[in-house]
């Protein structure tokens, strides 16, 4: 937990967890709908 | 027999009561299917040269035996319309719309009341639980003046259909006419219970008699919502008839009459208006208070009440656009034309408005936040930051007004070089309007969490993280929501519509992760000072107003785009509309008669109000026991 | 300002004088000094609050038609008042105060709805009792025209088709194309004489035919008079087939038209008797009797498949033949792709005018033919061509100018789609897709 209260890494892992989150809600989300999240980068 | 074992008795005897007022309907009911079976069956004994006439349901494409007279073919004159000298559909709009506001107000309340009741009933602090069982009873006594005004108002509405039209209202009767003496005997039952249950409160205050108190508001509520989803019948029957065939002739399954295409979404949204509607007046009701009352302690709990109300409205606002979108796709889904019709055609300017409405909305809301952090102790640390949210919303709020296509002269076309602005038309589409009111929302909850840790300072080992990570979830979840809408320009249209659903749930991501979060944090943590409820500046007070306000416009603006799409019909489809007023009012005659209707709303009911203020000054008895006990508590996570 | 202070006195004056009485009669009944000088000021702000209000309204009245921006004064005038008025009357400022804001919240949306541009939804367009019985010649057969090219003087149209969708196959003056059916100029005298007469007709033997169908329908028999000819032509167009019009293979044996009383199609016996009159009244003939003709179907449509009249929908002009929320089945029935096209795996789709349209297979090697002009470079981009320009490029051995050219303007975009993806799947050899 004292690791965590370092600013730097509390920084790090928020990063980490909130843009995987987000990533994952966009390609799943789509997914569902039969969508590709990624359609412009595949092209 | 001992009094408080006589008391038990009684109050189970009244629920039982409650529950057979619930049940009589239900009974009555149950030969009525009967009857209509038993019709056909009467022919066919006599039948013989008789022949039985088939129809095809116009919906559930069923084949049923003919019971009912088709649809009337109405002519223009008084015998189907008879007129004053005045346009009768604007009499009847006036009518129907009155009635509606009084009708949601009194059904939202009691929802209110069982949900403070129990906040009260499970509370483990002494004085607030006081303080909330005394605000339900506060809630009810004002619904009760506002029921009868109901009852009266839904009079003469049936009297404005009996005059004015008889010919369609003796063509929806005939066909529900089941439906309306269920709908009457539940009237009876809700008046019954909401008699028992305000009278008995006083009595049965402890304990045991408590919890039975607080079934009875389950049961009243209950009444309530089989009554309003019986009335949304008729209306989802008008929008997208089903159980008659293609004459209108009743084909003898009540159920499927019932049970339309647009039923079921008309009635989760209808349940969600009406109480963010309740919460508006309630908070109006709180506003006024406030306003006129003389004593610090009055405004404290006129303040209090304000927020509760507030909260509880906004609550259910959140979920309200989903649940327009569902109504919209069944629309859609039902018939292409009718959501063209609304979307894109001749209703399209009043979404424009809607828009214009729903960020209001979400303004005020914001503001009452902001201004509420001014009664509390450590607060301030947030305030300077407020100016940063107002001109993330104002930016949120400017795309999601952009108009798409507009209406415009050849001048005003040449002067900006198109159909759309070569810059500021690109936020017309879709997508920047949803980056837009999401952007809104979001904005939203952060005020919400920020004025929910205003006075408190988690102790936690892992605060600083939380609120590290919360600001940073914040910060993704603008990026996220700004990104997918101008990701939604580079990519093609069947794509691109997918995009709202994650960007809806990003938003809802912030609300549901970041309000568990925050209470998580705030549990046990340490106070800068109290909530000095009272302390709001008189400004945050108007904002409850405009709240208010703008829902009560806005709920008429939905009811007449709602009414409004069937266009000439009576009955979609099936009854043709062929009086003088079949046509479509412009938007500005529309605006003006919903601020007219709303005017008269607020007149009437302030009236209301302004005699339940006399009526508590005859009873100093039991107005020092609405005051709040001596030194306001924190209200818990509110 | 004098006018308008003039015309809110004109309004206002009976409440004026009421105030103006008011103030007299305080100055007259009440002794104490302090109590009278407060009615007094009360009075009086009363009548500034009042004169305002009735400006207000003048100048509402007066610049309703005219001056729109100076309507929102009167707005801003009578919320103030009614604040103003709640700073002396502490009693009521509440509810002036809270009246006050809501009237300039609720007054300022109405005016941002004037704002906006007006559109008002005209009269539903006047309900059309089709009783065809009771109609002129004439007017029988402007609604014939109606049906067959979608409105009154559409005849000479290219692309012009109504419900009946007959201009998909025929043409119908001198010179038009129309290689899949007969030129329909001239027929009531043509049909009289040329057709019934015809040997291979077998007139009143039926039996002796040697067509798909010997009949309408079991016992009814042949024509004897023109009329009756082309009422069964229309329920029966295998009865008989005019040389060199039958699906190819057959030996002109059957016929690529469908049953006109049959779905998707559907024409109920008043609209036929329209259509009918209309042969008949643009050759400058006389027609047959609303009655006569009912009755020539009547012969050979039995009762039960007579369909019903859709009352309420008259045809559009420039209606959509799909609208795309049909399954793809339907759009190539609606659309008549199914009378001259093959198409594996929808059924009834047996036409051999044009090609068989097995896409996912040929249209790769028709790109890259060294005659291919057109501008596509993926199967589907082929087919949308094809289908919305038919002349692009031309399938040998088939003749140009026989598909009609319409498709881009009758099928919405949804239907072109679902006509797109599903042919693009349609491969020689392989199961066809599933209709969606």
């Amino acid at each position: 937990m004292s690791a965590l209260n370092n600013p730097v890494i509390a920084v790090i892992v928020s990063v980490v967890v909130a843009v995987t989150y987000f990533t994952l809600v966009d390609h799943f989300l789509m997914d569902m709908q039969g969508l590709d999240y990624w359609y412009l980068f595949r092209k | 027999m001992g009094p408080v074992t006589r008391k038990k008795v009684f109050s189970i005897m009244a629920l039982c009561a409650m529950i057979s007022l619930l049940l009589l309907p239900i009974i009555v009911s149950i030969p009525s299917p009967a009857i209509g079976a038993d019709a056909p069956a009467a022919d066919a004994a006599k039948k013989d040269e008789a022949k039985v006439e088939k129809g095809r349901d116009v919906y559930y494409k069923t084949e049923g035996i003919v019971v009912g007279a088709p649809a009337p073919k109405t002519t223009d004159g008084p015998k189907d319309y008879p007129r004053y000298n005045f346009e009768s559909r604007v009499l009847l709009w006036f009518a129907n719309q009155q009635h509606l506001y009084y009708g949601s107000f009194v059904l939202a309340v009691p929802i209110f009341c069982m949900i403070i009741e129990f906040m009260g009933v499970v509370t483990k602090d002494k004085a607030l639980a006081k303080k909330y069982d005394q605000l339900a009873y506060d809630f009810i006594k004002i619904s009760l003046t506002a029921y009868s005004l109901t009852a009266i108002l839904g009079g003469i509405l049936i009297f404005t259909f009996l005059t004015l039209y008889p010919a369609f209202f003796g063509y929806l009767s005939s066909i529900f006419r089941p439906v309306m003496h269920i709908y009457a005997l539940m009237f009876v039952a809700e008046s019954g219970t909401l008699y028992i249950y305000y009278y008995g409160w006083d009595k049965m205050k402890e304990g045991f008699l408590k919890w039975i108190h607080l079934s009875m508001s389950v049961i009243l509520n209950i009444i309530g919502t089989l009554l309003m989803f019986l009335a949304n019948s008729w209306i989802g029957f008008m929008m997208s008839p089903a159980g008659v065939d293609e004459q209108g002739r009743f084909l003898g399954n009540i159920w499927h009459v019932i049970h339309t295409a647009l039923w079921n979404p008309l009635n989760v949204h209808r349940i969600l208006g009406n109480m963010a509607f309740g919460g508006g007046v309630v908070a109006a009701y709180a506003a006024y208070r406030f306003l006129a009352s003389k004593t610090d302690e009055d405004r404290a709990h006129y303040d209090w009440m304000g927020y509760i109300a507030m909260a509880l409205g906004v609550a259910f606002l959140i979920p309200l656009p989903f649940a327009g979108y569902w109504l919209m796709r069944e629309v859609y889904a039902y018939r292409q034309q009718m959501g063209i019709t609304l979307m894109g055609g001749l209703l399209a300017w009043l979404f424009i408005i809607q828009a214009t409405m729903i960020g209001i909305l979400f303004l005020s809301t914001n503001y009452y936040l902001w201004q509420a952090m001014g009664r509390m102790r450590g607060a301030e640390k947030y305030q300077r930051y407020i100016k940063y949210l107002v001109f993330i919303l104002c930016c949120g709020y400017l795309v999601f007004i952009t108009p798409h296509t507009m209406v415009m002269t050849p001048a005003e076309l040449k002067a900006m070089g198109g159909q759309q602005h070569p810059v500021l038309g690109n936020y017309g589409v879709m997508s920047a309007k949803n980056g837009g009111i999401n952007v809104i929302i979001t904005t939203t909850v952060l005020s919400f969490v920020w004025y929910m840790r205003g006075n408190k300072v988690s102790t936690l080992s892992w605060a600083k993280f939380g609120n590290i990570f919360m600001g940073v979830f914040f910060f993704f979840a603008y990026v996220n929501i700004i990104w997918l809408a101008i990701y939604g320009y580079y990519i093609p249209a069947n794509v691109r519509v997918g995009l709202s659903v994650p960007q809806v749930a990003t938003t809802l991501s912030c609300l549901f992760f970041m309000f568990a979060l925050n209470s998580v944090m705030m549990k046990g943590a340490k106070q800068m000072g109290p909530i000095e409820w009272g302390k709001i500046s008189v400004r945050s007070q108007y904002a409850l107003i405009m709240l208010a306000t703008a829902f009560t416009w806005m709920m008429g603006l939905m009811g007449y785009i709602r009414s409004s799409v069937r266009l000439f019909w009576h009955v979609n489809e099936i009854m043709r509309d062929n009086s003088p007023w079949a046509y479509t009012h412009t938007v500005g005659f529309a605006a003006n008669m919903i601020s007219f209707n709303v005017l008269f709303f607020w007149v009437s009911i302030l009236f209301v109000f302004w005699l339940g203020s006399l009526a508590a000054k005859k009873v100093p008895v039991s107005a020092t026991a609405t005051a709040p006990g001596g030194a306001p508590q924190p209200a818990g996570s509110h | 300002m004098g006018d308008l202070i003039g015309q809110a006195l004109d309004i206002g004056w009976p409440a004026l004088a009421l105030l103006v009485g008011l103030l007299v009669y305080f100055q007259v009944s009440i002794k104490d000094p302090v109590a009278k000088k407060r009615a007094t000021f009360k009075t009086f702000i009363g009548i500034i609050a009042a004169v305002m209000l009735f400006i207000a309204i003048a100048n509402y009245k007066e610049n309703f038609y005219g001056e729109n921006r100076l309507l929102p004064v009167s707005l801003v005038m009578i919320t103030s008042l009614a604040f103003m008025m709640g700073i002396y009357f502490t009693n009521l400022a509440a509810l002036l105060k809270i009246g006050g804001f809501m009237f300039f919240v609720a007054a300022a949306l109405s005016g941002y709805g004037n704002w906006l541009p007006q559109v008002e939804g005209g009269f539903p367009p006047k309900e059309e009792k089709l009783d065809f019985s009771s109609m002129t010649p004439q007017q029988l057969a402007d609604e014939g025209e109606k049906i067959i090219f979608g409105g009154i003087g559409q005849n000479k149209v290219q692309g012009a088709i109504g419900k009946g969708q007959c201009p998909l196959c025929h043409a119908f003056h001198a010179g038009m194309l129309g290689e899949r059916a007969p030129n329909l100029l001239g027929l009531p005298e043509r049909a009289g004489k040329e057709r019934i007469e015809d040997p291979k007709y077998h007139k009143g033997e039926p039996a002796k035919r040697e067509y798909a169908d010997k009949e309408a329908c079991p016992g009814c028999g042949t024509a004897t008079t023109a009329q009756e000819y082309i009422a069964e032509s229309h329920s029966c167009p295998s009865c008989y087939v005019v040389s060199g019009y039958g699906v190819k293979g057959t030996n002109d044996k059957e016929s690529p038209m469908p049953k006109i009383h049959k779905p998707p199609i559907s024409l109920s016996l008043p609209e036929l008797a329209a259509v009918d009159t209309w042969l008949y009244v643009r050759e400058g003939r006389e027609a047959p009797s609303f009655e006569e003709i009912t009755k020539s179907y009547e012969k050979f449509i039995p009762e039960a498949d007579r369909p019903k009249m859709t009352e309420d929908k008259p045809a559009v002009a420039g209606a959509l033949l799909a609208d795309g929320s049909e399954p793809v089945d339907q759009i190539f029935a609606k659309a008549q792709c199914v009378s001259c096209h093959t198409i594996p795996g929808i059924p009834g789709a047996t036409g051999t005018i044009g090609p068989k349209l097995v896409e996912g297979t040929n249209a790769p090697t028709r790109i890259k033919d060294k005659d291919y002009k057109g501008t596509a470079k993926s199967t589907p981009e082929y087919i949308m061509e094809s289908v919305v320009s038919p002349s692009t490029y031309v399938v040998k051995p088939f003749p140009d100018n026989t598909m009609p050219k319409v498709f881009g303007q009758k099928l919405s975009a949804g239907a072109l789609k679902k006509i797109v993806d599903y042919l693009s799947n349609v491969y020689e050899g392989k199961e066809p897709p599933k209709i969606s």
